[in-house]
């Protein structure tokens, strides 16, 4: 494969924390950085290749959970940054959104890259609703940025992954989910560029697919084992609340899927597969497949896809309650009540859905709309006169 | 009795399930002589969540109508909705081949089994298929090309698709209680034909059918039928929302969102509060009007911007001279038309029944749905597709258990 070098960096804690993962799990991906304002935290991350950025403005700390402090950390250390680029062909930004660092910084770093040359694409988590409105209000300002800067972007929001956790689940666990998620779909990203493909795919493909909808890529790894390992992939897909339940796939405009077996892999199942994923999505769906053969997948199925779930120019999940197109009145008696002192605001820790709790959700772009929409766009109740 | 046999339209609704039975006058009106509502249980959005309750109310609501309209019901035509069901344009290409090169209805008859033959994943089942536009040629946007030259026809067909196992559980409740399912019709489609004047669909329109469970959205734009959909979200969620907001029970805040709920805060009365009084199991409580008016801002507002995502999507909002029409229960919440008007930029009026006589509670926006169904069976069973409708075709694939039409 000749697309080149890869590099993944990582910006700020979540972006870190998720490459770190990356490392322990597989120690192959040999092409890893780590960017944070927080010395400390970069010393303990175990990745090797490291950019302290902001020495002057934050010294060494975090930047508190302020995008712009992230940002310009980033833009002082501008010449630190700029060793990153200058031996590979592409690289992959990760971030977790809603922080300081690498909602400020992730973006600076995205054009850097691009103007370096460099194909760059971003990955992004979105926070769990349980992070707060203030979080997510926050992250999506960050992407927004972030579009502007890569040249495409795969957004992960973790909410997607919340019924898989279990809303019982402690947050940590919730964290460690993402991480173990978005480090699977790392790594399956960069097999990607090393792979010897039966039926060749690759990075051109991606950006083909990107370029076309550089809005909304949707990205999740699958791996089976067993006798049934078409079928029982095939239901992954179908189950995934990464894809919505395999709605991601069947309104996809363009979809890439990578298969990886093991030399036991017949072309027969290769072609039940595609099949089988292909009658899930549109009939006009542009798709492109790859299959590979890799002694490590011995008795093993591996799946890669990537989908473009919608046209170009759509903007990512809805930003309500944006006061521009508020009326006087709600703003009013939204002033008046967050200024009651006594009962407070509600609490967002517990993303309600009551009578709702124990139906298939309903998704529309990635948000879970079953949960009350008050909470969902932050609204203040007094709640008690 | 008349000559032609009475119809029934049936709907299992999230929150009512209802029963209408017409019966087609001389001169193609429609009179309304029976009608059954009853309180649904063991829906929600619009699926079949608990098929014995949901049948007890099929079976009431059914009984109701009977005795109501004096007929025996065996055969229903039954409304359906669900996030499940989606609507594709997909294209239909044939070569013109005789000599003259002349579009006859020949080429029209095959143009439209090619635009219909959309491949669909196995378990998906066609509900409608509804001929938009021709092309001949370069030339687009034709209406009627029979008589024509062209070496090549096309037709934009506009396939609303369902998931075939969710369809049948609702056919099921309703067989389950012994009556047969004669068709099946996309509630949205139906809510449309039942509210809309000639002129709303000439100059463009866009319907919104406000269901308990469900809201679909369906849009008339150049004679045709544009657009159609179904979100997921209804006055269910209104509720739910409400409930969740002000920590009452389900039922108390329904009540509350019928009596006092709006679309729109309400400046005027931002600081009153209501009472509500304690009953078993519920020890009372004050609730301020302004927290209620917040949260069904909130929904309602995403709601119509999320049916406005989606047609922006499509390219089809533009052209909607007529505005938007509420049709369903929804279309009663207190300045919502306001809201809608402003979210779209469009006028907005509440959609009743229209052309219909005889009982006076069919004339209800939540009736929409039902009366334009009692229209669908009536010019589906009558003519073989290309009725007062203006070119629709349509056909219905069912598996077992129903008969297409």
């Amino acid at each position: 494969m000749n697309s080149g070098r890869v590099r993944f960096v990582g910006v700020g804690g979540g972006g870190i924390r998720i490459l770190s993962r990356l490392y322990e799990r597989w120690r192959d991906v040999p092409d890893l950085a780590a960017v944070h304002t927080n010395a400390a935290l970069l010393e303990r991350c175990g990745i090797e290749r490291r950019v302290a950025i902001g020495a002057t403005t934050t010294d060494g700390l975090s930047t508190g959970g302020d995008p712009e402090l992230g940002r310009r950390a980033a833009e002082e250390s501008i010449a630190d940054l700029s060793g990153l680029w200058p031996d590979v062909r592409w690289s992959c930004v990760v971030a977790a959104l809603g922080g300081g660092t690498g909602g400020g910084a992730a973006p600076v770093v995205c054009r850097l890259s691009r103007e370096a040359g460099v194909w760059t694409l971003a990955i992004c988590t979105l926070p769990f609703f349980f992070e707060g409105a203030g979080r997510r209000r926050r992250a999506e300002e960050c992407l927004r940025r972030i579009r502007a800067a890569a040249d495409a972007v795969i957004v992960i929001p973790n909410q997607r992954l919340f019924e898989w956790v279990g809303a019982e689940a402690p947050a940590t666990r919730a964290f460690e989910m993402v991480d173990d998620v978005v480090s699977t779909a790392l790594r399956s990203l960069w097999r990607l560029t090393t792979q010897r493909w039966l039926i060749h795919v690759d990075l051109a493909d991606l950006r083909r697919m990107a370029r076309g909808a550089e809005s909304a890529l949707t990205l999740a790894a699958f791996e089976v084992a067993g006798d049934n390992r078409v079928a029982d992939l095939i239901a992954r897909v179908r189950e995934s609340p990464l894809l919505e339940q395999g709605h991601v796939v069947s309104s996809a405009r363009g979809l890439l899927l990578a298969a990886v077996g093991g030399p036991d892999l017949t072309l027969s199942e290769v072609d039940r597969l595609f099949h089988g994923i292909g009658d899930m999505a549109r009939s006009d769906v542009e798709l492109h497949i790859g299959a590979a053969i890799d002694p490590e997948y011995e008795g093993r199925l591996g799946l890669t896809l990537l989908a473009t779930e919608r046209l170009p120019s759509e903007p990512p999940p809805a930003v309500a309650g944006d006061a521009a197109t508020e009326t006087s009145a709600e703003q009013k008696i939204k002033k008046e009540t967050a200024q009651t002192p006594v009962q407070g605001r509600l609490s967002l820790e517990t993303p309600g859905k009551g009578r709702f709790k124990d139906m298939e959700p309903t998704y529309f772009e990635g948000e879970d709309i079953d949960v009350p929409a008050f909470m969902r766009q932050g609204i203040r109740l007094s709640r008690e006169p | 009795m008349p000559s032609i046999p009475p119809i029934v339209a049936l709907e299992i609704g999230t929150t009512y399930t209802r029963a209408l039975v017409g019966e087609a006058r001389e001169d193609g009106g429609l009179v309304v002589t029976g009608v059954g509502e009853e309180r649904s249980a063991g829906v929600r959005k619009g699926l079949i969540v608990a098929m014995e309750q949901a049948a007890e109310a099929v079976r009431r609501a059914l009984e109701r109508a009977e005795e109501h309209s004096g007929v025996d019901i065996a055969r229903v035509h039954l409304a359906v909705s669900g996030g499940h069901i989606r609507a594709q344009v997909n294209r239909g290409i044939v070569q013109v081949m005789n000599e003259e090169r002349e579009i006859t209805r020949e080429e029209m008859r095959d143009v439209a089994a090619a635009a219909r033959n959309v491949s669909l994943p196995p378990e998906r089942l066609t509900l409608h298929s509804i001929a938009q536009h021709y092309y001949v040629d370069d030339q687009e946007g034709v209406v009627n090309p029979e008589g024509m030259e062209g070496s090549r026809l096309e037709l934009d067909m506009l396939i609303i698709h369902a998931e075939g196992a969710l369809l049948r559980n609702t056919m099921r409740v309703a067989q389950g209680v012994g009556v047969e399912v004669a068709d099946v019709a996309f509630s949205g489609l139906c809510a449309a034909l039942g509210a809309l004047t000639p002129e709303q669909k000439a100059g463009g329109v866009l319907v919104l059918n406000l269901g308990g469970g469900t809201t679909e959205y369906l849009v008339y734009a150049n004679q045709t039928v544009a657009a159609a959909g179904v979100i997921a979200v209804g006055g269910d969620h209104v509720t739910n929302d409400i409930a969740l907001g002000l920590r009452i029970p389900h039922a108390q805040a329904e009540r509350l969102k019928i009596e006092h709920g709006a679309a729109e805060p309400d400046l005027e009365r931002r600081h009153q509060t209501i009472s509500l009084p304690a009953e078993s199991g519920f020890p009372g409580r004050t609730v301020r009007l302004s927290d209620l008016h917040l949260i069904m801002h909130a929904r309602w507002r995403e709601l119509l911007r999320i049916v406005k995502k989606e047609l922006e999507r499509r390219g089809v909002i533009i052209r909607l001279g007529a505005g938007v029409v509420l049709t369903g229960g929804g279309a009663h919440t207190r300045r919502l038309p306001e809201l809608v008007s402003r979210e779209f930029n469009m006028p907005c009026v509440i959609g009743r029944p229209r052309g219909v006589s005889g009982l006076a509670v069919a004339g209800e926006s939540e009736y929409a749905t039902l009366v334009g169904l009692l229209r669908y069976a009536q010019i589906s069973g009558g003519r073989s597709g290309r009725g007062g409708l203006g070119g629709w075709i349509w056909r219905i694939l069912m598996g077992q258990g129903a008969r297409g039409g």
